[in-house]
């Protein structure tokens, strides 16, 4: 066996190799996946230490991007509203 | 990642030009956040949504009653191309509508409520999505910040979801590859 299998069969934890997780990591914590497949990766992760803090890694980036989200301020979305309200009753012409 | 119909059963609201504002009134936040990851300011971001409202009204009787936010998406995304085409005219812009490399280099100063409504990112997030290009920006503006599915997505960049998830997948991945370099984000994780 090469070093690549035997590197590879050090990998594998729970009948999965590490190399196919990585390619469905992101996926997986996007909520893409089938239950089947999710379940796959779910037990891989438990099991393959390196595996499992690669998704620490993209949970943390995930979690850190959505609070970075600007808060919307009030008055353009209530101008908005306003718009919307006023073409409903046909006080504006949407010409 | 599936896009849930938003018009059902437990939805009652029958689907009118006097109900417009009930209807479509609670995807303005995110039609707004969305303009404003398509726009260089917030008065720009604004405006779009406003031409979004009233294309919208005039094509009501073209909504299908379901995925009101994808349709909306679709509209807003088509109004975009058209203003930067009415702005620019003699400037080929592609598809997506995406400021190009003169926007960037040139960006527009930014209005009062741009800089009052300025929300500044912990600097190691904020210098990760400054490594990445627009086209991967994009995608993790819409996506990982705005909470955009990828067909959402999809549809507001006029491109395959496919390809949303490609370039959100890559652009996750070289952020990573930046990120586990700098010490404040293992910190904060481990």
């Amino acid at each position: 066996m090469n070093p690549r299998g035997v590197l590879d069969m050090f990998r594998r934890k729970g009948g999965t190799r590490c190399t196919e997780i990585g390619r469905q990591i992101q996926t997986y914590l996007d909520g893409g996946l089938d239950a089947a497949a999710a379940t796959k990766v779910s037990d891989h992760l438990d099991a393959c230490r390196r595996c499992g803090l690669t998704a620490n890694d993209y949970r943390h980036l995930k979690r850190a991007l959505a609070e970075t989200a600007a808060p919307i301020p009030d008055e353009p979305l209530r101008r908005l509203k306003a718009l919307a309200a006023e073409l409903a009753s046909g006080e504006k012409s949407p010409a | 990642m599936a896009d849930e119909p938003q018009r059902d059963a437990t939805n009652p609201i029958p689907l009118t030009a006097g109900t417009f504002d009930a209807f479509f009134g609670p995807h303005l936040p995110v039609l707004l956040r969305v303009a404003r990851s398509l726009c260089s300011n917030a008065q720009d971001a604004e405006d779009l949504v406003q031409d979004t409202l009233i294309r919208a009204f005039k094509g009501l009787s073209t909504f299908d009653g379901v995925y009101p936010r994808a349709w909306l998406m679709t509209i807003m995304r088509n109004a975009n191309i058209n203003r930067n085409r009415r702005q620019r005219p003699g400037l080929l812009r592609d598809a997506t509508g995406l400021a190009g490399e003169a926007d960037r280099r040139n960006p527009p100063a930014p209005s009062a409520e741009d800089v009052a409504t300025a929300h500044q990112p912990a600097p190691w997030i904020a210098d990760a999505l400054g490594r990445l290009s627009e086209r991967h920006l994009q995608v993790v503006n819409l996506v990982d910040i705005d909470g955009l599915t990828y067909n959402e997505a999809a549809v507001a960049l006029g491109i395959p979801a496919g390809t949303v998830m490609s370039r959100l997948h890559r652009a996750r991945h070289r952020m990573r590859a930046y990120l586990t370099q700098h010490p404040d984000f293992r910190s904060e994780h481990l």
